[in-house]
């Protein structure tokens, strides 16, 4: 009698381990396909070059449909403000090409060889660099800084700021757009980006 | 049946506020659900009069490395445009919106047609610009488009 149950609960084993790794995968691919994918940003730069990375990843990814949290910490803070008032600089940057974007074909294709030393130390230099970075981005069509940021919004991407360091920088809420979610720590975004498809420290 | 021909590719266009006088069309016209502003110069509106063809500018968001605003031109020729996608700003002048993207990133390929294909965007309408500018300059149609903050 028992060696009948025994043989009986072991076919019923075989069965429904068979019918799992039939039916599994296709059950487990339309979940995975019904799952709306997210992403998690952690933006901490307030520079303009730097200001780009998060706005279009985030836009493009909430363009997709996609879940989309930025979380604001440190410098990237300066992101949140009601006039972005973010520049490039030359100091430390030596990446940093020196292409005009006037004049003729000839005059924009010129490297400039200029030491990044005495870029970084010439008094001024960071106006003179950030104009020239937005004239050439505004006569390639690029969107603005303030445009991705207006399109995030629009497209509803989550902008969280760190409340830990608003007070250490000594801001105040009221100099941060309205549209900010939420005035969180640490521990409030490591569970949305453990639970995020892609998440990103820029 | 509606045909369209590619006239001109507008990225990175500025319309100076002298070319907006009094006699350019000014009005709001809702493109995919949203309400746009649109500003038309006296020498486009003029343009579209003595033209015999309809024009339509076909609003890009161009995503790729960098987030892109491109105007496409084209000729419309055929039938009337019935598709519900298309606003019409003027009589003879037509305007559609769509987020597009490449595999490519040249910004060199600003001439004749880029390689590029729409973007599956869940909700085009959240991307849809808050005003318009159109110009035509020497027989060249030129335009630009932008956002502001809503709230």
């Amino acid at each position: 009698m028992t060696t009948n149950t025994e043989t009986t609960s072991a076919d019923m084993d075989q069965w429904l381990s068979s019918k799992l790794d039939e039916l599994l995968p296709a059950k487990l691919q339309k979940i995975e396909e019904a799952k709306t994918p997210s992403m998690a940003i952690i933006a901490t730069k307030g520079t303009l070059d730097w200001a780009y990375p998060p706005f279009i990843l985030a836009s493009t990814s909430a363009a997709l449909g996609w879940d989309t949290s930025i979380f604001f910490t440190f410098y990237g803070l300066l992101l949140l403000k009601k006039e972005i008032p973010a520049e490039v600089s030359p100091l430390g940057n030596p990446a940093m090409p020196m292409k005009m974007p006037f004049g003729p074909k000839w005059f924009q294709d010129f490297n400039w060889p200029m030491p990044n030393l005495l870029m970084a130390g010439v008094p001024g230099f960071e106006k003179v660099a950030t104009g020239l970075m937005k004239k050439t981005f505004k006569s390639k069509g690029v969107a603005t800084v303030e445009e991705l940021r207006e399109l995030c919004l629009e497209a509803e991407v989550k902008m969280v700021a760190c409340q830990m360091t608003v007070d250490v920088f000594g801001f105040d809420q009221s100099e941060f757009i309205p549209e900010v979610t939420d005035y969180v720590g640490a521990t409030y975004f490591l569970p949305v980006a453990k639970d995020a498809d892609i998440c990103l420290f820029i | 049946m509606l045909h369209t021909e590619i006239l001109q590719l507008s990225i990175g266009d500025v319309i100076p506020e002298r070319r907006f006088n009094a006699r350019a069309h000014q009005g709001e016209t809702s493109l995919l659900g949203k309400p746009v502003r649109f500003r038309v110069t006296e020498a486009a509106v003029r343009a579209l009069s003595e033209s015999r063809s309809r024009i339509l500018a076909q609003l890009e968001l161009y995503f790729s490395c960098l987030v892109r605003k491109q105007i496409r031109f084209c000729e419309l020729t055929g039938d009337a445009p019935q598709q519900t996608e298309m606003a019409r700003v003027l009589p003879d002048l037509y305007v559609s919106f769509s987020a597009v993207s490449t595999q490519q990133c040249r910004i060199a390929d600003v001439n004749g047609k880029p390689p590029v294909e729409a973007l599956p965007v869940k909700q085009p309408g959240l991307f849809v610009p808050d005003w318009v500018k159109i110009d035509c300059k020497a027989g060249k149609w030129a335009g630009e488009y932008g956002f502001e903050r809503t709230t």
